[in-house]
């Protein structure tokens, strides 16, 4: 049965916020890998190659954005939908949206977001394929 | 002296003529009367006399002759002498006078005439010496007043540039105060949310059931404790968001949409807490409304917290919104209208503000933070628009928004160029909002600069007819930017109006300004400038 699972690869360096989220997607059936700092992330992304990454922007070792560019420009996770997630924002979300997919993101959370909401972001970009 | 005799030969030469021609004419006329008496006696003596009488009055003769020639030398001997005194007790006086009064004339007030003698050459020395001495004394009472006058002015000088000086530092301080707000106030958001994030979290994970099933008491616990974290993170959020704005650091994304669609949206949003309120919410437009170009999501806050505001005040009645186009001015206006609590008149001002609610002990009651309102204003003034407020207590309150609806932003090519443009550079949004309502109704376009690097990119995009011009600005002040657009052969027609507190007395008026305006800024006094300035 796990090989038919979607993984997704959580990279965050707050613990609790893997924690929630896992246990959102745990619950909707989804498998579940993380890693707590960027470099980390980056390997366990290249090792896995998950079918959706959930990046947090502000991370020790190496910030979210070049893990993001790390990925896009590797051939064999360049297809991977990363969703970047950050508590560093306002209500003005438009910008900083548009930014995180001008740099290769394929969409973008404040957190604290409502769960459900990243469920479904998560469903509609690994039901894509 | 040139070109003529001094008066000392003049006078010499008087005397010898004066004394000489009188002797000359005497001695020829004894000469002459000589002769014929010593020929007379020589005949006597050759008629009468013998040898040794001849020889005696040949003697006599001769004394006679050495006498009268003796007698003439001296005499001559004299005048010369005489003539000479007289000329050098005339003439040296005069010259010396003469020398004094050159010195005095190239400016050495300290020569004094010599008084050698108490006739009129002396009166006449005393009387230069007093006439110079008055001189003198003016001189240096002139000299006095003057040093008084270059100390004063020194002083003053010296007075008003530290003046200006701990003006500029304080301002300084205001600023680095305000930045290092701003920056606390960000990180602290940042630092709040992350456990409010945990908390929002795992409530909800609770409340979905995902770890067993509750009570429903727990439920109701687990409830509310979403509902004031979710109320907590929007006053953080709220908060960070104003600071934002007064530090000019939100910028603004403008979209072009519908309007109506927007507040339907917004009211379909809040119609669980409208049905649950027993209220009616009415939402309706008078006549077409254009597409608006705004900041779409900003003016969503807008409205959504003027609903929720209307809804936290009214316990029975209707909450409308109306929205109308105002074609002259190319505005449009909603109003939110309500049937609650009311506003005292002497309370409007303040319910804009931060951390305020009309009456303190309504906000237990009611609930909510204060910060909603002083938000939205902020929000509106950044969009260009307006908000003002009418109630009546026990009645209701109507907060009636007004915004262009194509906002204008820098480089914003499809502004009517039947309207100039006024550049208005300010780090104050108050100040900003003023300039913009005054001058848009006066006939201008105010494009808005809160620093003066914006201002310097601004002005080439814009073409602006006039700048009006702060002198405290952050980073470079308004007289760096003032130097620097009269440096540019692109911008140094462009005439600018500098604004300022106290611009008259620290008299630093610039070659390059057209005119100054004191700040605060009095509307009639600034709209008169401008059209002194006949931009039109």
């Amino acid at each position: 049965m796990a090989e038919i699972k979607t993984t997704v690869l959580i990279i965050d360096d707050m613990e609790e916020n893997i924690d929630i989220i896992s246990a959102k997607l745990k619950h909707l059936g989804y498998d579940i890998e993380f890693a707590l700092d960027g470099e980390t992330g980056l390997k366990k992304a290249q090792e896995l190659k998950p079918d959706l990454i959930l990046l947090d922007i502000m991370l020790p070792k190496m910030d979210g954005w070049q893990v993001l560019e790390k990925i896009r420009s590797d051939e064999s996770l360049d297809n991977i939908p990363c969703i970047m997630m950050t508590a560093y924002t306002t209500i003005q979300f438009q910008g900083e949206r548009e930014q995180a997919i001008g740099k290769g993101a394929s969409d973008y959370l404040k957190k604290p977001f409502d769960l459900n909401d990243m469920a479904a972001l998560v469903a509609q970009y690994t039901t894509k394929k | 002296m040139k070109g003529g005799l001094t008066i000392f030969t003049k006078i010499f030469i008087a005397f010898l003529l004066l004394a000489i021609l009188p002797v000359t004419v005497s001695s020829i006329l004894v000469v002459s009367t000589y002769d014929e008496l010593v020929t007379k006696l020589i005949e006597i003596l050759i008629i009468n006399g013998n040898d040794d009488e001849i020889l005696r009055g040949h003697s006599l003769v001769r004394d006679a002759t050495v006498l009268l020639a003796m007698t003439i030398f001296i005499t001559s001997v004299i005048t010369i002498f005489a003539s000479l005194f007289i000329s050098r007790n005339l003439g040296i006086p005069i010259r010396n006078m003469l020398q004094t009064i050159r010195l005095a004339a190239q400016g050495n007030l300290a020569v004094r005439a010599q008084v050698r003698t108490k006739d009129e050459f002396g009166l006449l020395a005393r009387g230069f010496n007093m006439m110079i001495r008055q001189m003198e004394h003016f001189q240096s009472e002139l000299a006095e007043a003057n040093q008084n006058l270059e100390t004063r002015v020194a002083e003053r000088t010296a007075e008003l540039s530290l003046a200006y000086e701990k003006l500029q530092s304080s301002t300084d301080k205001i600023h680095e105060a305000n930045r290092l707000k701003t920056e606390f106030i960000a990180n602290m958001s940042h630092e709040l949310r992350t456990p409010l994030n945990s908390i929002i979290g795992y409530t909800e994970l609770s409340l979905e059931g995902i770890y067993g099933a509750l009570e429903p008491k727990q439920m109701e616990a687990l409830t509310r404790i979403q509902r004031n974290s979710r109320q907590l993170l929007r006053l953080i959020s709220g908060v960070l968001d104003l600071s934002k704005i007064e530090a000019g650091k939100m910028p603004l994304y403008l979209e072009t949409f519908d309007l109506m669609e927007l507040i339907r949206d917004t009211a379909e949003d809040l119609s669980p807490l409208f049905e649950k309120k027993k209220l009616q919410l009415v939402v309706r437009s008078t006549g077409h409304i254009p597409p608006l170009k705004q900041d779409h999501e900003k003016l969503q806050h807008v409205l959504m917290n003027l609903l929720s505001n209307a809804l936290k005040f009214t316990d029975k009645g209707v909450i409308r919104v109306i929205a109308s186009e105002e074609p002259q001015s190319r505005t449009v206006r909603i109003e939110v209208t309500d049937t609650g609590i009311g506003i005292p008149d002497d309370q409007y001002d303040a319910v804009f503000e931060h951390f305020r609610q009309i009456d303190g002990g309504t906000t237990r009651k009611r609930g909510g933070t204060g910060l909603g309102l002083a938000l939205v204003k902020q929000f509106v003034d950044l969009m260009g628009g307006s908000i003002s407020l009418v109630a009546k207590v026990g009645e209701g309150s109507r907060f009636t928004v007004r915004l262009p609806i194509k906002y204008h932003s820098p480089g914003d090519n499809d502004a009517e160029p039947s309207r100039p443009v006024i550049l208005a550079v300010d780090d104050d949004l108050t100040t900003l909002s003023q300039i913009d309502e005054w001058l848009s109704a006066d006939g201008f376009e105010v494009v808005r600069c809160l620093d003066g690097d914006d201002a310097l990119q601004k002005v080439h995009s814009v073409s602006p007819k006039l700048i009006l011009l702060d002198t405290i600005l952050p980073y470079q002040d308004g007289w760096t930017i003032l130097d620097r657009l009269g440096e540019n052969p692109a911008t140094k027609h462009i005439p600018i109006v500098v604004m300022g507190e106290m611009l008259e007395k620290s008299g630093k008026m610039p070659k390059n300004a057209s005119a100054f305006v004191n700040k605060p800024l009095v509307r009639n006094q600034l709209v008169e400038i401008v059209r002194d300035l006949k931009l039109v």
